[in-house]
């Protein structure tokens, strides 16, 4: 009678280094999916334009930060295709004659119990925390998590926490979840 | 090799165990959680630029104004206005309810017709228009055949509504039955008063409050708990039970409503007795001696169930006081006898408080920009009751009611008049229950949806304009704006293009920017008209008191409880209600029923008994509650509940008491009121 062969744990190995690929390599790219900005949009144009970041991305009044202009701020320069280019015309018919705000995605959203106040962090430069898109024609790759709906650059309560740490400013709760 | 179960089994674990290293279990627990907090039914932060827009409040009984509070484009918060003369900084709970009450489910928000069936489907408001336009010029043929009932008596969209319908052959429009035309006849017809009442509250230092909750439900409320806190000025209270105003008082005197005209010329008869000098007006000794025989204190008193003292205390503190005023009315807007009103009305004059400062004020009526329209005070004097009562109803082919609610409030005898036109039009912003009675609906803006404007409230004590602009963009026309549009088509040219066109005519009247209006700014004016033939007393005034109207029938005198906590007849009830509205005020589907002990032990009733309550306009069913604040022989009820609106604020709570008031009419004066009535209580 012939004794069937033993494998011992090599099946163990070999499913502890297939769930190693999976989860450091295959599951990160299944799990954000890559999205298209409604058109394209050159910075570095702008820049040249208008000056630095504040003059579209500013402190109102009451000191809230505007964060992605409105389509009235960029209508009042662009109520016409004034360059040609395809992606202004693209703007000017589908979103300033229709009167929509523009759909942006952003890449740095936080959820509804997060309170971020860029005022609070006013010293600190824009590509602290934010790429430095000032000098790029083309936006940043925006990918969406597929569970969560979040970009994947959306900073985490971890990256938040280490920098107050290295800064002295307080980690306590009621900082940031009011 | 082959590859066995347990081979597989292994396979497995290593793979579990593998994956606790890997980012996968703790990246999907966070996804997880964060994905939960996601949900599309979870109501997301408005982000955005905040923003504070000014606007007028009319949801309620008076209007008055705000600061709406926006957080980009969409209306979050009221906060108060302290500038603004109706409110002073104040808000009512159905105010701070305003901008959630924008999403209620019971909104209007699509024409509605009615099929034969009685069921209600969705047309477009052009097909609505339509049939609007095809009604109004069926009645041009026909003298008074459209009935046009306002809710709203103070914006100018009345003279665009009543110019229309008035060159289309129809002088039929009215205001909802209210004190304001009570005030109006007594003043004007009666003792030949100029202008409106206006009350100078700001500067009287002690108020006699007789009948009406002054501090919560009476005339310009929200303006009126403001100045009590503010100059803390002394009130004197009379009236049939203890409510906000009375447990602020100074003194509090509780008679049945039908006697507190009695009360007050008891009041005057025995100042006669004690002033040397009386006020040279019109009537004055004929009206002297007429209290001298009829009112003597000590026969009043004793008739009415209060002490001589009471009469005593209260007329010397009037005397003592710099800048007294007397207000009266009734216990739930417009249902009281004009008698009590009346004679307030006397007592000032008799005070020498006409045009004086912390008194009655005769404030200008407003100016009508479109002459064809029907002018405010021949509105005033136009009497809807009498209307129905009459032949002149079978007459009216087509009804339209603007954002009123007369088949909630008014008494069942009215409503059947109503119900009884063939065809019947709403413009309402809420599904209520007079659109509910209608053969078509057509919504109406939301207050923050739509240009208005608002012209002295009653209550006021200066001539006021505000104007509230459109703050949320919607597709709902506003209702003037359609009417406009119908003139044109009819071919009725009324003078003025669109309703921003009058709103901008009347500021320019008043002398103050359109945009100045609409950021807040308010219009006074402190001038008075001079009531040059106004008299005290004469014949028909003699003829009006010496008739009794209180025949005291069997039963408990019904006494109604009308708060601005429980909304309005236009809203009902509202999300805040919740916090507001204490659980001994509500008692599921019962109505609260508030007796005191004397009157439960006449009745034989214990506190929860659930009783019927019944006249013969109606029943309703009520648990008893034992309340010392009611006056013997009486029972009282809240009103705002019995709501037939469809949503969860207003669905199977309480009961409507409206349903109970039975309609009497005044032969001297011809007013009618409906409060108080007589009621059975039979435990259930």
């Amino acid at each position: 009678m012939n004794k069937k062969k033993k494998s011992g744990l090599t099946p163990f190995f070999f499913g502890f280094l297939t769930a190693l690929v999976i989860g450091w390599w295959i599951f990160p790219n299944i799990i954000f999916s890559k999205q298209e900005q409604p058109f394209n949009f050159s910075h570095k144009a702008h820049v040249e334009q208008l000056g630095d970041c504040s003059a579209c991305h500013y402190f109102r009044d009451d000191g809230s930060y505007n964060g992605v202009p409105s389509l009235e701020s960029c209508a009042a320069c662009h109520s016409e295709a004034i360059t040609g280019a395809p992606d202004e015309k693209l703007f000017v018919e589908k979103y300033v004659k229709k009167n929509r705000e523009v759909p942006w995605k952003i890449y740095q959203k936080q959820p509804d119990n997060v309170y971020f106040s860029h005022i609070a962090h006013k010293k600190y430069a824009c590509k602290t925390c934010h790429p430095d898109v000032g000098n790029s024609d083309t936006l940043p790759p925006y990918f969406e998590n597929k569970i969560t709906g979040y970009s994947k650059y959306t900073m985490k309560m971890y990256q938040c926490e280490r920098c107050h740490a290295k800064n002295n400013a307080s980690n306590a709760c009621y900082i940031c979840h009011k | 090799m082959a590859f066995h179960r347990r081979d597989f089994i292994k396979f497995v674990v290593g793979g579990a165990v593998g994956s606790l290293f890997t980012p996968i279990p703790w990246k999907l627990a966070d996804d997880i959680s964060i994905w939960s907090q996601n949900w599309p039914w979870i109501p997301r932060i408005p982000k955005g630029e905040i923003i504070k827009k000014s606007s007028v409040v009319k949801l309620g009984n008076t209007p008055y104004g705000i600061f709406v509070n926006l957080v980009g484009k969409r209306p979050c918060t009221i906060s108060g206005n302290e500038k603004h003369p109706l409110s002073l900084g104040g808000i009512d709970p159905l105010g701070a309810s305003s901008c959630a009450l924008m999403y209620s489910p019971s909104r209007v928000k699509n024409a509605k017709l009615k099929d034969k069936n009685g069921k209600f489907r969705d047309i477009s408001i052009d097909r609505a228009k339509e049939i609007l336009m095809l009604k109004l010029k069926a009645s041009q043929s026909k003298k008074d055949s459209i009935l046009f009932v306002s809710g709203d008596d103070t914006s100018s969209c009345n003279e665009i509504f009543s110019a229309l319908i008035s060159l289309l052959g129809s002088k039929l429009y009215f205001y909802e039955p209210s004190d304001r035309q009570k005030y109006f006849k007594a003043w004007y017809d009666l003792l030949n008063g100029s202008g409106e009442t206006g009350f100078d509250i700001e500067n009287s230092d002690l108020l006699l409050v007789a009948g009406c909750n002054f501090l919560d439900n009476w005339g310009t409320y929200v303006r009126n708990q403001k100045l009590f806190g503010k100059n803390n000025v002394k009130i004197y209270f009379v009236g049939p039970y203890k409510n906000n105003t009375s447990v602020v008082s100074k003194k509090s005197v509780l008679i049945s409503e039908r006697d507190i005209y009695k009360f007050l010329f008891a009041i005057v008869s025995y100042l006669t007795r004690i002033s040397n000098n009386l006020s040279p007006i019109y009537g004055i000794e004929d009206f002297t001696e007429f209290l001298a025989y009829k009112y003597n204190p000590l026969l009043v008193a004793k008739e009415i169930g209060c002490s001589v003292s009471d009469i005593k205390e209260i007329a010397i503190a009037l005397k003592k006081a710099k800048s007294p005023l007397v207000i009266a009315g009734s216990t739930t807007n417009g249902s009281g006898d004009i008698k009590n009103i009346l004679a307030a009305l006397i007592l000032n004059i008799f005070l020498d408080r006409i045009n004086k400062k912390g008194g009655i004020r005769c404030i200008p009526n407003p100016p009508q920009i479109i002459s064809s329209s029907i002018p405010h005070t021949e509105i005033l004097k136009n009497d809807l009751i009498d209307l129905i009562k009459s032949k002149k109803i079978s007459k009216v082919k087509t009804a339209i009611f603007y954002e009123t609610n007369p088949f909630y409030s008014l008494p069942k005898e009215i409503r059947a008049g109503l119900v009884n036109i063939p065809f019947k039009i709403c413009f309402s912003p809420f599904m209520n229950e007079t659109a509910k009675q209608c053969d078509l609906i057509i919504p109406s803006p939301y207050f923050l949806e739509k240009l208005d404007d608002c012209f002295t409230p009653f209550g006021s004590g200066v001539a006021n304009y505000s104007v509230a602009d459109k703050i949320v963009d919607s597709n709902i026309p506003n209702p003037a704006d359609l009417f406009i549009d119908i003139g044109k088509k009819l071919g009725i040219n009324l003078g003025i293009s669109s309703f921003s066109d009058i709103v901008k005519t009347k500021s320019e009247y008043f002398g103050v920017s359109i945009n100045k209006l609409k950021q807040g700014y308010v219009w006074t004016d402190n001038t008075n008209e001079i009531p040059y033939g106004l008299k005290i007393w004469d014949k028909t005034l003699e003829d009006i008191f010496s008739s009794d109207n209180s025949n005291k029938k069997n039963g408990l005198e019904l006494i109604p409880i009308s708060i601005s906590k429980v909304g309005s007849d236009l809203v009902g009830l509202y999300p805040f209600a919740l916090d507001v509205i204490y659980e001994d005020e509500i008692g599921g589907k019962y109505s609260i029923a508030y007796i005191n002990p004397t009157t439960a032990q006449n009745y034989h009733l214990n506190e929860n008994d659930l009783v019927k309550i019944k006249t013969e306009s109606g029943e309703i069913r009520a648990k008893i509650k034992i309340n010392s604040g009611v006056i013997s022989g009486a029972v009282a009820i809240l009103t705002g509940f019995g709501r037939d609106i469809d949503d969860v604020f207003n669905k199977d709570i309480g009961e409507n008491v409206s349903d109970l008031f039975s309609l009497k009419r005044d032969e001297k004066t011809g007013s009618f009121y409906w409060s108080p009535t007589n009621v059975n209580v039979s435990k259930i």
